[in-house]
């Protein structure tokens, strides 16, 4: 298309799927399910910040995609890989269950 | 029978001749066919059961030409003469072996559930040899005298030679709902219609009341019900489970048709090929739609079912399981599931005197087990023959002639015999105490009747109660003496003198605490709904350590209100002396109550429950009615056999789950971003026949879906269809596997400078490793609810599968099928990019099922 370059698109196509998923995620945060007899009451600030840890690497990893493909180094994509990795790693163990009991 | 040639075609050529002439011109006598006589008729007419359905090949071959298929069939017929040739070649290769791939599996599922319904049969009491006997009804031959009673399937066509208060229910036949009275008489009508034919028996109805014998006419599909059998047939209501999966169907093909169409009209804007735009827009809706969703189904249901079967549980029809896993209550009776079921004669006694011959002798000839080599039937009748047997007692009916009987019904909860000994005729009944004893107005004293008095009856009633609170059944006897009658009937059971009781013990079964425990820690509340009073279904559950939270029995139950038996239903887990019309109300109580409720039943009086329950469970001993309204049959009536059943019903229900949430995933993202490339590149992100080649090998790795392991705390509680879960899940996890598609187009375009038509098949081969892998993979992430996600372990098959699909998938560019495909060879550093992005897609999946389930509480 005229005055759009692919790189426009790149930006364009994959900043449009992080913030689709950054908007789905508010949706199913705001119908959150409750644990049966209890009662839904209001997040704090601050518990909404850990909520939505997610979102946070969400946003990073946007930014992180868009500079890695700019400056085309293979190497940076790699290395910045790893940590995502580390960190995502961090996050699910954190959240793991306590305790998984088998019957 | 002289040949089956000169054999009457119809019942109606028996009606109007008498008894005697009716075994002449079936070629049989009052002592039955002959064993050889029976297997040589066999042969010429065919085992008794009605052509099945059965497996149509050319119906599963259709199946699979689904709408997109033959629009995909036509463009590639067309660009055989218009454009690319060799593509469209590659593309019906690939379109053959899915075909083919998918018919297999839906033949072999089919296959599987046939041997499966081999495994449950209807039996039928047959007199041959003069001995009567229970065979298969499909061994049943015209000129067979057969027996029938309360609650038996009627096996064949039957001209009537005997009968005693016959009742029958005919509706499967005639529609109408109040049951037929039946008789022996010949009938001088012409031409008369099913339900005129009142001395004719015929094949799918059932008996309700007294019993009967009559000789077989016509087999098979020689029947009358085999004649209307097809008109007749009626397909099952949409269970919840099968409602779920055509909306989430029918919602992707909606979003298939605005994709696809959208991705057509757009590219054909843009100038892009009309007949290549059009195969692309076609392979990206075939790769969208769940075509394998019924061959997944039906594999992950007959897996199941063929699991259940080696646990001794045969479903017979397969969308029930998901209803059958997910019960949150189960009714059942105490026979057999909280006892042995072995039910023995522990005593006799009259009311002066222990051992009382008579009481025995009595109870051997007011009886209603089929008594031959061995002795079938009613457990408590088999009971009293079998003690009688053991200690050569039996011989002392010898001395009496049966003249009559009345059979058993439970709403007298009593049976009648009359026997003649000597001159004396003697009017029998046997039953429940508290239904023969009020019909009693003397009591045997050394063998004359005295008037009963209160003293007497307290006696009586202590004794009652101190067995039954020891956990023993008790019947009583009592008799009169009668004069001679034309026949005799239930207003006969008068005046009676009582003469003593008999004491059963069915010991409790030490697995049933066990059984309870798994069933409880599976979320099923288990109640007893029992006929016994309720002291002896007390001391059971006292036996087994199981504590009783509340008794209702059937009399406490009729002062309820509706409403105050919705609340009853809740607290009590006993139910005793409940009559059949009492059952069912509870059941229907338990509903309302938003419990999916499963109930478990082997007699005459539980097929009711058994049409109202969500779950019907039935056993092979059991009567055939109650079989015949069963979705499950258990081989083996133990508690514990149905908790493995309920296990592996809801393993196959998540199973089935994991494929719809797969498709809604990484799926329709793969397909998505495909569409959008399109629009902004020089040339097609992927060519329709990779696009159909990368399905089918995605449809292969699927198909060990329903051998997966599912993790134990997602079996152990009931799990309903959530359509919000489902629309929650397509809404978050469906973008994730475009956000890696989009950077795979970024790394293939900027650092591999993959951007123009020279570079294309580079830019494909590129995008399909990456999307296959992410594609395929993700199962290992989405099939467990755990994280991270491989703390839970994948079934052996598919990991073996998915892995192999993988490695398939990585040197297919390096092989000439690649070539052949249009792949070319990936540069090296390609490689390790890759493999760091799909580890971390699956890893950010894993971290936003930790917000998806964890934070949201989906």
């Amino acid at each position: 298309m005229v005055g759009v370059t692919l790189f426009d698109w790149y930006v364009i196509t994959i900043s449009w799927s992080i913030v689709f998923l950054i908007v789905a995620s508010i949706f199913i945060y705001s119908r959150r399910r409750v644990a049966p007899g209890s009662v839904r009451t209001h997040a704090s600030i601050s518990q909404i910040i850990r909520d939505f840890t997610f979102v946070w690497i969400l946003i990073s990893l946007l930014f992180f995609y868009i500079v890695t493909v700019m400056v085309v180094s293979d190497l940076l994509f790699a290395a910045g890989n790893i940590v995502i990795e580390l960190l995502l790693l961090i996050y699910v163990y954190r959240n793991r269950p306590k305790k998984t009991s088998h019957p | 029978m002289k040949s089956t040639k000169e054999a009457p075609i119809t019942h109606k050529d028996y009606l109007s001749i008498g008894s005697d002439e009716v075994f002449n011109a079936l070629g049989t006598t009052k002592n039955g066919l002959t064993e050889d006589e029976a297997e040589i008729r066999l042969k010429k007419c065919g085992p008794n059961r009605l052509p099945r359905e059965g497996i149509k090949v050319e119906r599963i071959i259709l199946r699979q030409f689904d709408p997109l298929i033959l629009i995909l069939l036509a463009t590639v017929i067309i660009s055989i003469f218009i454009g690319s040739a060799q593509q469209a070649y590659i593309i019906m290769i690939i379109i053959a072996l899915s075909v083919s791939f998918s018919f297999y599996n839906e033949y072999r599922a089919g296959k599987l559930v046939e041997e499966l319904e081999k495994k449950v049969s209807i039996k039928a009491t047959v007199t041959r040899d003069s001995k009567t006997k229970e065979v298969d009804s499909a061994q049943i031959v015209p000129g067979d005298l057969v027996s029938v009673y309360i609650g038996d399937i009627v096996p064949a066509d039957v001209r009537l030679v005997e009968v005693k208060d016959l009742e029958v229910d005919e509706a499967t036949l005639t529609g109408e709902s109040f049951p037929a009275t039946k008789s022996a008489e010949a009938l001088s009508i012409q031409e008369p219609v099913a339900h005129q034919a009142t001395n004719c028996l015929f094949m799918g109805t059932t008996i309700v009341r007294g019993s009967g014998k009559g000789i077989v006419t016509q087999t098979g599909k020689n029947t009358e019900f085999g004649a209307i059998s097809k008109s007749i047939a009626r397909p099952h209501p949409l269970t919840e489970f099968q409602r779920g999966i055509k909306s989430y169907g029918n919602m992707l093909i909606i979003l298939t048709s605005i994709l696809s169409v959208s991705v057509f009209a757009l590219n054909a804007l843009l100038g892009h090929d009309l007949l290549n735009s059009l195969l692309f827009s076609v392979a990206i809706a075939i790769g969208l739609v769940p075509e394998l969703m019924p061959a997944i189904v039906t594999v992950a249901l007959s897996h199941g079912a063929h699991m259940m079967a080696k646990s001794d549980v045969i479903v017979k029809r397969l969308v029930s399981m998901e209803d059958f896993g997910n019960m949150d209550v189960l009714c059942t009776d105490k026979t057999g599931t909280l006892t042995e079921g072995k039910i023995a004669l522990e005593d006799y006694f009259s009311l002066d005197k222990d051992h009382e011959e008579r009481t025995l002798i009595y109870s051997l000839l007011c009886n209603s087990a089929i008594v031959g080599d061995t002795v079938t039937g009613n457990p408590m009748d088999t009971a009293i023959w079998n003690y009688a047997r053991e200690r050569g007692l039996a011989d002392g009916v010898k001395a009496y002639t049966k003249v009559d009987d009345i059979p058993f019904d439970y709403q007298r909860r009593r049976i009648s015999a009359v026997v003649k000994h000597g001159e004396e005729l003697l009017f029998l009944t046997k039953g429940a105490p508290e239904s023969v004893v009020p019909e009693c107005t003397f009591y045997d004293q050394e063998g004359k009747a005295a008037g009963i008095n209160d003293d007497v009856l307290a006696t009586a009633d202590k004794k009652f109660h101190e067995l039954s609170e020891s956990g023993y059944r008790i019947l009583a006897i009592a008799y009169k003496t009668i004069g001679t009658k034309p026949s005799y009937s239930t207003s006969d059971e008068v005046a009676l003198t009582l003469l003593g009781f008999l004491v059963f013990n069915d010991p409790p079964k030490p697995s049933a605490t066990a059984a309870l425990k798994r069933l409880k820690e599976l979320g099923v509340d288990t109640k007893v709904l029992t006929g016994d009073n309720a002291l002896v279904a007390k001391k059971v559950y006292e036996e087994l350590d199981i504590p009783v939270t509340k008794v209702l029995d059937g009399p406490d139950l009729l002062k309820l209100s509706w409403a105050d038996l919705k609340k009853a239903v809740e607290e009590a887990n006993i139910f005793a002396r409940v009559t059949p019309e009492q059952k069912l109300d509870i059941i229907k109580a338990l509903k309302e109550n938003k419990h999916i409720v499963g109930y478990m039943g082997d007699g005459v009086n539980d097929a009711p429950a058994l049409y109202e329950a969500d779950a019907s469970i039935s056993v092979d001993s059991a009567a055939d009615v109650s079989k015949e309204a069963a979705d499950v049959v258990l081989l083996q009536k133990d508690l514990m056999v149905l908790a493995g059943g309920i296990n592996e019903g809801r393993k196959t229900f998540g199973n089935t789950i994991k494929y719809v949430l797969m498709g809604t995933s990484s799926n329709f993202g793969n397909m998505f971003s495909a569409a959008a490339a399109s629009l902004f590149l020089p040339f097609l992100p992927m060519l329709p026949m990779q696009i159909l080649f990368m399905n089918l090998l995605y449809n292969v790795a699927n198909l060990t879906l329903p051998t997966d392991n599912v993790d134990a705390e997602d079996a152990r509680l009931p799990r309903h269809w959530d359509i919000p879960l489902v629309q929650g899940f397509t809404l978050f996890f469906g973008p994730f596997s475009s956000v890696y598609d989009f950077l795979t187009f970024g790394i293939m375009l900027f650092i591999f400078n993959a951007s123009t038509p020279a570079h294309a098949a580079l830019f494909q081969t590129g995008w399909f490793v990456e999307s296959f892998l992410t594609e395929v993979l993700i199962i290992f992430v989405i099939r467990t609810r755990r994280f991270p996600f491989f703390s839970s372990r994948p079934g052996k098959w598919l990991t073996i599968l998915t892995i192999g699909c993988c490695v398939f998938g990585i040197i297919l560019p390096f092989t000439f099928l690649g070539g052949f495909l249009g792949f070319t060879s990936l540069p090296a550093n390609f490689w390790p990019l890759v493999a760091l992005m799909v580890a971390t897609y699956l890893l950010l999946v894993d971290a936003g099922k930790v917000f998806f389930y964890k934070v949201c509480g989906f």
